[in-house]
């Protein structure tokens, strides 16, 4: 593969370099990578090179602020040999996130690129490392508007799902609606411009330091608190409620997908997010849900028949995600999290799906028909188990309560 | 591959009895159904046709999610075809929540041993 002479070295061993967005092209000459900040990290990966369909291009800007993300392999797993031909013919539609419809060339099928987002400045550029696949997300223009677009659009590539996306950027309160609680978080104030970050990464991220949070990767960027990090900023789909509480945030990273535990300090909350079509998967979460559950939830570990009700709805309610809501295909993901209330002993359990909900009618003459002869008993279990069960968002969401204080039935 | 599915035939009894592994969940039951279906044509099988109750042991099982439980249905469901009687028996309280929850009861008698779990092995599948 031919490669750039001179501002590419960090890049010129075998790898792949693909575009998403032909919109704004690197600048062959123009050491810009260079100036990013974390061209340390992305240094870490010399096995990439540029693909020639990208040269030849005219020159345009990186970006003010170009920011790192970082994506596990399953979550990018689809996006595939992806090349796109430079047009200047921009067939741009007024309204954002349709599919693109450049006329020289199609994208895959699957993938949407919002054109706010692209006539906005922004750009992407994804990679695959050693079978794992990296990308880069940067803009002109880093202001909150476009931000959220970015992710927003991010977010529905990466969920498979517009529904989820406009649903989840809907219920987010004002002050986290920068924020994305998939994989990548927007770390800064509520009001001012935003920086992005990824989760992505096997190690911590945020760190407890003098009583506050602080972020402890170098391309974190924010002007006006260049390193602290408010809790309330960081991913909270789950814990509204929280507030300026100092803690620390882990991630931690397995093979099943991204889970983040709140350590001391903290509501005590467990955030898991998994990728669709999980096969044998579930029994490797269901594992890791009990340990986590025994350990952080008092008295739980003690009462093994609470447990196993508990993990039964869980199992129940992610497999019923992923074969509902995530049609039991893989490049979409299942949200699950769960609170534990000490006030009033009560763990809350939430599982979240990209579908578009479902009739969860229990008392449908067809439902009954189907619990006599033993099938779909999945929902009649979770609600013959958990003290309360309610149905969010057409019922993509499914939401149920343990008190925990009262013995096994 | 260690077999999952114990199957035991009491000729003066006509008792049939099933046994099942310590979970009875979406990521074996094709395994059990595999293993109930192989049984069927064998000599032991051949020779038993004539079982009048059908037993089912879950005194190692202490996990059974809905599709388990549409096995255990299916299984329940052949006893009634043949008008056996279903008996289970359980040493886990949670296990038989989950069979009441879904009406199992109805369908078979369930004992609830009370005794210690036994350190059951962990099938490897």
């Amino acid at each position: 593969m031919k490669t750039i002479p001179g501002s590419y070295k960090p890049f010129s061993t075998p790898g792949r370099l693909i575009r998403l967005s032909p919109h704004l092209p690197l600048q062959p000459g123009i050491d810009t990578l260079r100036a990013i900040p974390h061209i340390n990290y992305l240094k870490k990966f010399s096995r990439i090179q540029w693909d020639p369909s990208l040269l030849g291009l005219e020159d345009t800007n990186i970006g003010a602020t170009p920011t790192l993300v970082a994506a596990p392999t399953w979550a990018l797993n689809w996006l595939q040999d992806i090349h796109f031909t430079r047009s200047s013919v921009w067939d741009a539609p007024l309204h954002p996130l349709r599919p693109w419809t450049n006329k020289l060339a199609s994208p895959p099928a699957g993938l949407k690129i919002s054109d706010t987002f692209l006539q906005s400045g922004g750009f992407i550029n994804a990679w695959q490392e050693e079978g794992a696949w990296h990308m880069i997300i940067g803009q002109v223009q880093a202001d909150s508007a476009t931000s959220v677009l970015t992710f927003a659009w991010l977010q529905n590539v990466l969920a498979g799902g517009k529904a989820w996306r406009r649903r989840e950027l809907g219920i987010f309160p004002q002050s986290l609606q920068n924020s994305l609680p998939i994989i990548y978080l927007q770390l800064g104030d509520k009001n001012g411009a935003l920086r992005l970050h990824s989760l992505g990464i096997p190690a911590p991220i945020i760190l407890k330091k003098n009583a506050q949070l602080e972020n402890i990767r170098p391309w974190i960027t924010s002007t006006e608190r260049p390193r602290q990090v408010l809790m309330s900023e960081v991913a909270a789909l789950y814990w509204p409620s929280v507030g300026h509480s100092s803690g620390a945030l882990v991630f931690d990273g397995t093979s099943s997908g991204l889970i983040w535990h709140a350590s001391a300090g903290l509501p005590t909350a467990f955030l898991g997010l998994y990728p669709s079509a999980l096969g044998a998967q579930i029994d490797k979460m269901q594992a890791h849900w009990a340990t986590w559950l025994a350990t952080h939830v008092p008295g739980l570990g003690a009462n093994s028949d609470k447990l196993t009700e508990l993990l039964l709805c869980l199992r129940e309610a992610v497999i019923n995600a992923d074969k509902h809501g995530c049609q039991g295909r893989p490049g979409k993901r299942i949200m699950l999290g769960l609170q534990y209330a000490r006030t009033g002993k009560t763990l809350q359990a939430t599982v979240s799906d990209p579908g578009t909900g479902h009739d969860h009618n229990l008392r449908s003459p067809l439902a009954m028909q189907h619990q006599r002869m033993g099938r779909h008993l999945g929902l009649m279990l979770i609600h013959g188990l958990a003290d309360r069960v309610r149905f969010l968002d057409n019922g993509a969401t499914l939401q149920f309560h343990f008190r925990l204080s009262s013995s096994s039935k | 591959m260690k077999q999952l599915l114990g199957i035991t035939s009491d000729e003066r009894a006509h008792t049939l009895t099933l046994s099942f592994p310590s979970r009875v969940i979406s990521t074996n039951t094709d395994t059990l159904r595999g293993e109930l279906d192989a049984f069927w044509p064998t000599p032991l099988a051949q020779l038993n046709t004539k079982w009048e109750k059908l037993e089912l042991d879950f005194k190692l099982t202490s996990f059974v999610d809905s599709i388990g439980l549409n096995l255990i249905f299916d299984i329940v469901k052949l006893a009634e075809d043949r008008k056996a009687p279903v008996t289970a028996i359980l040493r886990s309280r949670a296990v038989r929540l989950t069979f009441y929850t879904v009406r199992l009861d109805k369908k078979m008698d369930i004992k609830l041993i009370e005794s210690p779990e036994p350190e059951g092995k962990e099938e490897v599948e």
